[in-house]
């Protein structure tokens, strides 16, 4: 295949904007898809991803598209996902790219992730086709989504297309410009091989499989290849690319995206960003690579019942094979027992693997609160990385705590930029800019420490500004903050799991609502359950569930004890889900609720 | 020895909270149901029949100090009645006396007054019933602690030897389930009938009446010897239409027998024409099934249990169990009293919270 045809792209945009959409319809018009394969959203494969109807894994696909000017171009698409918690995603994608679509939602206009990703597109100098989508919906507005991509993302829009990705409209003018616009990539064949390693994962036929893109030289099966970082060496067994479906090919040259399998056992080993090159034809340099994505949220999975640890363990390893991106430590809490430690990308991501452990694996989890990781500086000068309450050392040998702090970017409609920032300031946010994109588009930028944001911001600034507010954000640095222990007590016992690290100004509102929520989700139980916050020794709130009164079973009828019995076998199984701790019965919901936004 | 329960399944007017199987009003059905009783119990007999010591030509034998009790709602039953019944061999009645309280009655859909209540009591007295119950229910939708203390009040003046007080649950079907399901009735808070349960523990105890069982209150001796079959877990027949019964046929069921007759006139004529019990359902009982249910039945009474003597009946229990009754002990949800285990008495009216680990 001569280079010169070769165009890989991304598809890029804010959540929802129609990515994947658009990508079944590219399909479909170059033939790549068989009409019985064709199915809504088609590279959304995981069942969580339909469900929820939102991409979370980047997918590759190979295309033949035979253009107006008459020559066969082979196009790489990648479709990419929306939501923030998986932008790492998208950066990496944009690396195996000479170009990016950008889709923009006529009916929603420019928003923070369609900046964000069109910038993280700009930084690596790759040609932007502009699609404007979704130009069927009645309440699409071309020519203010227009102005506001010029005054907001800086973009000409002269040339840009409106398109239906539901309807099929501007399909073709997509590939056209393509084909004309993007550049091909470029590359030597027979210079040493350098191939960056966009993505693996662990299949359980072949062992990893890596997705590759190659910059430059050839790769082929029996080829020995070495692994830049780790140095070491691996044989090719198979090279190949999805078109979409998983097909051999004799070697990957320049410019080409596909899959290399090369009998490697551990996922530990192929990280990605890391440069692939011929063991003995080597590679000077490896390429750049990608900045080392880290765990922002940390919560501890426990199973409900306690003989279930061994199989959340192996539930937990096979999940990490294919998602490096989450990580887990054996932890032991007093109140609930052994369990993990994990951290993730963001809540999106923690409730996804969450979901996937208890459908996928059967096993019942108690989530704790999510929090983000501190850096605690002791009185000795030395830093611990607490990512969970339970392990801020003790008050004595704590100097200070610092907090990770984020710079958020928000767009919005400016009737609601009054309800905005008073959310931001409620959450301490530190305004650094407000500019407005258009008369009547803002785009706000605040510091904001990312404990305030992690669970349930996002849903309130939804509401703030009737679901029109976007955000996005990036980690900034770690902040020396006022922040203290909450513990909650039960009947006088410290309940490790329901620990919490909050702002020392919002420790009593927190603590009176922690009680509360508690005293509504905790049944009445035999005895009177007193539920107490504390920082340190001083109790700062207090609620109490008084006794059951009443549970019995007061007649006999007529000798049928039968009936008895199941009355009482019902009555067990609802106590199933509660988690026995000291003496009293918490409800496993009780443990993630806790943060819960107030109702 | 073996109980029998008869359900004569005739009601003049259905209450707004029963669900005992009964027909109301309908008295042509009764005469042909005599009949089929009695098939019933030769069937029984014919099946499974008792040991030699019966004399001869004698289907059932009633041991000469039986206590034989008759149900008997107030305004239906008169003095001829009474005496009719004793005659008979009844040697204890049960009056469904339920409230004293004109609206409660109402609530309840009952047909009597007080009035009714007391001819009752007389009548029976005159009759030479010495032991007689009475029944009461509270926690009724309406009904007040202040409500319920003065039906208490007027119940001991009867002197009955026996008082069963019951706290309403209104099961699914009944008129009175609907009633609140529409939200015409509420019921009383559950603090308010704990209030009331204790109220009745206090006023029956000082009264002279021993509280033996979850809901059933005695002068010693006057205990119901057949309600005591049931949490001890001895046998007892059960005839006539919804009837339930236990026993433990010879060599065939060492962990006891289940059985129930369908909840239907028809279900159980059908079942009788066509010659054989009309069982509607039979479970063998294995080990598992008897420990529990002599845990969960025997802790209803104030006695409690002898784990020996269950065991010298059947065997050691399951483990699940053992360890569920060490817990149960070690939480302080139940108490040791020399060889016996029960359930505290402050605990008595949460007692499903302890049960529930036992089934
Ligand atoms: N009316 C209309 N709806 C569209 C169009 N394109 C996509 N949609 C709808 O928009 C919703 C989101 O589409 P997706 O293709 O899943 O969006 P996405 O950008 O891939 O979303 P993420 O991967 O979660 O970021 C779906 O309900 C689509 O049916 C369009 O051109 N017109
Ligand atoms: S409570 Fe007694 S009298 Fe009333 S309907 Fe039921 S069986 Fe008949
Ligand atoms: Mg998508």
């Amino acid at each position: 295949m001569r280079i010169e045809h070769i165009r890989n792209f991304s598809i890029i945009a804010h959540i929802d904007h129609g990515k994947s959409t658009l990508a079944d319809r590219l399909l479909e018009f170059t033939g790549t898809l068989t009409e019985r394969e064709k199915v809504d959203q088609f590279l959304d494969k995981m069942d969580i991803e339909r469900e929820r109807g939102i991409t979370i894994k980047a997918q590759t696909v190979r295309m033949r598209y035979r253009a107006k000017d008459g020559k066969e171009y082979v196009l790489n698409l990648i479709d990419t996902p929306g939501h923030v918690d998986f932008s790492y995603e998208v950066s990496r994608s944009l690396c195996a790219c000479e170009g990016a679509v950008l889709v923009v939602d006529a009916s929603q206009g420019v928003e923070a992730q369609t900046l964000a990703n069109v910038y993280m597109a700009l930084e690596q100098n790759l040609e932007i086709v502009t699609v404007l989508n979704k130009i069927d919906l009645p309440n699409a507005e071309p020519d203010r989504v227009k102005r506001e991509i010029e005054e907001v993302i800086g973009l000409e829009t002269k040339d840009i297309i409106e398109a239906s990705a539901k309807k099929g409209t501007g399909i073709e003018e997509i590939l056209e410009r393509i084909v004309r616009k993007v550049p091909p990539p470029a590359g030597e064949p027979e210079a040493p091989p350098k191939a960056l390693i966009v993505d693996s994962w662990f299949d359980n036929y072949q062992g990893v499989v890596i997705l590759a893109r190659v910059f430059e030289g050839t790769l082929r099966p029996a080829q020995k290849i070495i692994l830049m970082s780790t140095g070491n060496v691996f044989e090719i067994q198979k090279v190949g690319v999805f078109c979409p479906h998983p097909k051999e090919v004799d070697a990957l040259g320049p410019g080409e995206v596909g899959f290399v399998i090369a009998n490697i056992k551990d996922l530990m080993e192929t990280k990605v960003g890391d440069t692939i090159t011929d063991a003995k034809h080597r590679a000077a340099v490896p390429l750049p690579g990608f900045k080392v994505v880290r765990p922002m949220v940390f919560a501890g999975f426990y199973p409900v019942v306690s003989d279930e640890y061994g199989q959340l363990r192996t539930a937990i390893e096979k999940l990490r094979l294919n998602d490096a991106s989450f990580t887990a430590e054996p932890e032991t809490s007093v109140a609930l027992g052994f369990g993990f430690r994990c951290g993730f990308l963001g809540l999106l991501h923690m409730e996804i693997i969450q979901e996937r452990l208890e459908r996928e694996y059967g096993v019942e989890l108690i989530t704790t609160a999510p929090t983000v990781g501190y850096r605690a500086v002791k009185m000795d000068g030395t830093v611990e990385v607490v990512d969970s309450p339970a392990r801020l050392p003790e008050p004595l040998d704590l100097d200070h705590i610092e907090e990770p702090v984020i710079l958020a970017t928000l767009h919005l409609p400016s009737e609601h930029l009054g309800a905005v920032l008073k959310l931001c300031e409620e959450r301490r946010g530190v305004q650094r800019q407000m500019k407005f994109a258009s008369s009547n588009r803002v785009v706000l930028e605040y510091e904001m420490p990312l404990n305030e944001i992690v669970l349930d911001f996002y849903d309130l600034l939804k509401t703030a500004s009737r679901g029109y507010a976007s955000m996005d954000y990036e980690f900034l640095e770690f902040r020396r903050a006022n922040l203290v222990k909450l513990d909650i007590l039960l009947n006088g016992e410290k309940v490790d799991a329901l620990s919490l690290i909050v702002h020392r100004d919002n420790a009593y509102p927190k603590g009176r609502d922690v009680t509360e929520r508690l005293r509504k989700l905790i049944p009445r139980q035999m005895f009177e359950v007193v539920i107490q916050a504390a920082i340190g020794s001083k109790i700062i709130a207090r609620e109490s569930i008084r006794a059951i009164r009443k549970n019995v079973i007061a007649k006999c009828y007529g000798g049928d004890i039968t009936r008895k019995r199941k009355l009482l076998e019902k009555q067990k199984e609802g106590k199933k889900r509660m988690k026995q701790v000291g003496t009293v019965e918490i409800p496993q919901e009780a443990f993630l609720s806790i943060l819960k936004v107030k109702e | 020895m073996r109980g029998i329960y008869v359900h004569i399944p005739f009601c003049v007017k259905k209450c707004a909270y029963c669900d005992f199987y009964s027909v109301a009003g309908d008295k042509t059905a009764l005469e042909d149901f005599r009949g089929l009783l009695v098939r019933e119990m030769d069937l029984f007999a014919g099946k499974f029949p008792f040991d030699a010591a019966v004399p001869a030509d004698t289907v059932f034998f009633v041991a000469p100090d039986a206590e034989v009790t008759t149900e008997a709602n107030p305004g239906t039953v008169g003095a001829e009645d009474f005496r009719t019944l004793r005659a008979g061999g009844f040697t204890r009645v049960s009056i469904g006396v339920q409230s004293f309280h004109a609206q409660t009655l109402r609530t309840l859909g009952r047909i009597h007054g007080v009035e009714e209540v007391r001819a009752a009591h007389r009548d029976a007295r005159r009759a030479g019933f010495s032991s007689i119950g009475i029944d009461l229910i509270f926690g009724i939708p309406g009904q007040e602690p202040s409500d319920w203390a003065a039906d208490l009040d007027i119940s001991v003046t009867f002197l009955p030897a026996h008082i069963s007080a019951y706290a309403l649950a209104p099961e699914p079907g009944t008129p009175i389930h609907r009633a609140i399901g529409r939200g015409e009735l509420s019921m009383p808070p559950d603090d308010s009938v704990a209030e009331m349960y204790e109220k009745t523990r206090k006023v029956l105890a000082s009264a002279g009446y021993r509280h033996y069982e979850i809901s059933n209150f005695a002068r010693p001796g006057a205990e119901c010897r057949h309600n005591i079959k049931y949490w001890r877990r001895e046998g007892y027949l059960g005839l006539g239409p919804s009837a339930h019964g236990l026993f433990f046929p010879q060599g065939k069921a060492p962990f006891g027998m289940r059985t129930a007759n369908p909840p239907s006139l028809s279900g159980y004529r059908r079942g009788i024409e066509e010659g054989c019990l009309p069982w509607e359902n039979v479970h063998i009982c294995n080990r598992e099934d008897a420990w529990k249910e002599s845990l969960i039945a025997g802790l209803r009474m104030r006695e409690g249990i002898d784990l020996a003597e269950i065991e010298k009946k059947n065997g050691p229990p399951p483990e699940d169990v053992r360890r569920a009754v060490q817990t149960l002990l070690s939480s302080g949800k139940l108490q040791e009293k020399g060889s016996r285990i029960l359930l505290p008495v402050h605990l008595l009216f949460v007692s499903n919270e302890a049960l529930q680990a036992l089934v």
